[in-house]
Order: C-alpha cells, then structure tokens, then sequence
C-alpha cells in the first residue's frame, strides 16, 4: 500500500511543488490528506490514525530529495 | 540545542577491520509517545559505516520492532537504485550510555551479519577517532563534538617548530663553545 502511496506522491510532485514547495504532503490511500509546514505538525495531525498506514513526504524538487547512499554491499529490497 | 555530554569507548588489540557495536533500538519514543505504542528495545549488532550517508535496519529488525514506515526513499546501493521504506527510531549504545534519538533510517535486507547499518547522520552528530597507539585500536565517539579539532598536520607542525628550535639551539651551543675555545687559544697566546 505505502508503495503505492509512494507512487502517487512521485506522480503528483510537480504539481504539488507549484503552491507547496518546501511542506510536507500526508498521503493516505492514494490520496492527499493534507499540507503542513513541518513533519511534526504532519504527525499531529495524522494522531488518529495508526503509524504506517500513511506517508508522510517533503515536498522538493527530485534533485534536492535526500537520497541514500551506501558503499557497502547492504542489498536494500 | 545543549546535548549532555555521552561518550563511548571501544578498544581492541591490533588492526580492528571493522567497527561493531552492540546497540539497543526501538520505535522513536517521540513517535511512541505521540501514538500510544509501548517503546520495546531489541538489543543487536550495529556497524559504524562512514560509506553510508544514513543509518539502515535490517528487514528482520523492522519486522521484530513493527517499526511502521514514515515515508519511503531512494536509496543508491550495489544492487543499484531502489526504494526503500524510511523508520524513525531510537538508538542506544552501552558504554557508558549514548542515546541518540529521532533517527531516520531505511531498510536493507538481512545478511545475517548485522541489524544495524551507522551511517554518517549519527556519526556527524559528534566527534568520531580510531586511534592505534601501542598496537592497540582504539575507537571513541563523543556526542556533542569537543571544542578543539583532532589535527594531525598541526600536531606535524608543531613537532617540526619544536624540532628546528632545538636545532637551533644546538647549533647556537655549538658556535658558543667554538668561541669560548677560539677566545681561551688567544688568550694563551698573548700570555
């Protein structure tokens, strides 16, 4: 489910970038539940419903996404 | 933000080809308190690892913790791009106790090795040495960082500062006793 959550966020992120640059999107079930300006305003908003049945995702270009980097030879999914 | 002071030590004979220790992680107690879920610590092996940008979990890690996802992020490995679901958790490392907290780790796939991937988040956090004085390698790691730098090209220089001084002062002995002698010859001379 949260893959596909993932998926409708990287669809969207032009498109969310264009009056929300910079906030954090929560989205639940393919759709966007709301904005707010911080992580923690996300996760207080998000109280009543149980962790990891929703993500929560800053809103920036691609190119500034943090992205991981590991050298060793970890085998990530 | 002042951090108390927590340190940790980890000393082993010789050449240490990695650095492992043991730590204990749970669910961000920020998250668990937010959320009403009991904090449950699981103790496993983590290893330090400067070539990761961020911390990692292992899958059977998560799994144990029921570590529920935040979001999900790309992640550059050897098997190439891929994505990963992000945790927030807690980490706890013995010796004397250095909790560090509210930490966003991704998810990699068990190698029966170890549980825990330290990235350069929490190793930036402080000050990190391996030192290898008397065939012994010592590890430390200090959170918040010391107010003076490790460095070694000043250590150089200063040993260097000190050794041409020395020298210096041996060739000023040297020329000093030079004329002393040539002083003591003319004196016996006119006499």
């Amino acid at each position: 489910m949260l893959e596909k959550d993932y998926a409708f966020f990287k669809l969207h992120l032009d498109e969310f970038l264009k009056s929300h640059n910079g906030e954090f999107v929560v989205i639940k079930n393919e759709m966007t539940v709301g904005f707010y300006p911080s992580q923690l305003e996300a996760f207080t908003a998000m109280k009543e419903f149980p962790l990891g049945s929703f993500l929560i995702q800053q809103i920036v270009p691609s190119e500034q996404s943090v992205i991981e980097f590991y050298t060793r030879r970890v085998q990530f999914a | 933000m002042n951090l108390p002071f927590q340190a940790l030590t980890l000393t082993a004979t010789g050449r240490l080809r990695d650095i492992r220790t043991e730590v204990e992680v749970s669910l961000a107690s920020s998250l668990a308190n937010m959320y009403g879920i009991l904090e449950n610590y699981e103790r496993i092996v983590a290893l330090w690892d400067t070539g990761a940008t961020g911390t990692a979990v292992s899958r059977s890690l998560a799994d144990k913790l029921k570590l529920p996802a935040i979001k999900m992020t790309q992640v550059h490995g050897q098997g190439g791009v891929s994505d990963s679901r992000v945790f927030m958790i807690d980490v706890r490392i013995p010796n004397p106790q250095v909790n560090i907290i509210n930490i966003e780790a991704t998810e990699f796939v068990d190698n029966g090795s170890f549980d825990l991937l330290i990235g350069m988040d929490i190793i930036t956090l402080g000050d990190f040495s391996i030192t290898k004085a008397n065939n012994q390698t010592v590890f430390s790691y200090r959170i918040p960082s010391a107010e003076k730098h490790i460095d070694y090209v000043e250590d150089f220089r200063e040993l260097n500062k000190t050794q041409s001084s020395l020298n210096e002062k041996e060739a000023q002995k040297i020329a000093n006793q030079a004329r002393i002698k040539n002083f003591k010859k003319s004196h016996r001379h006119k006499h």
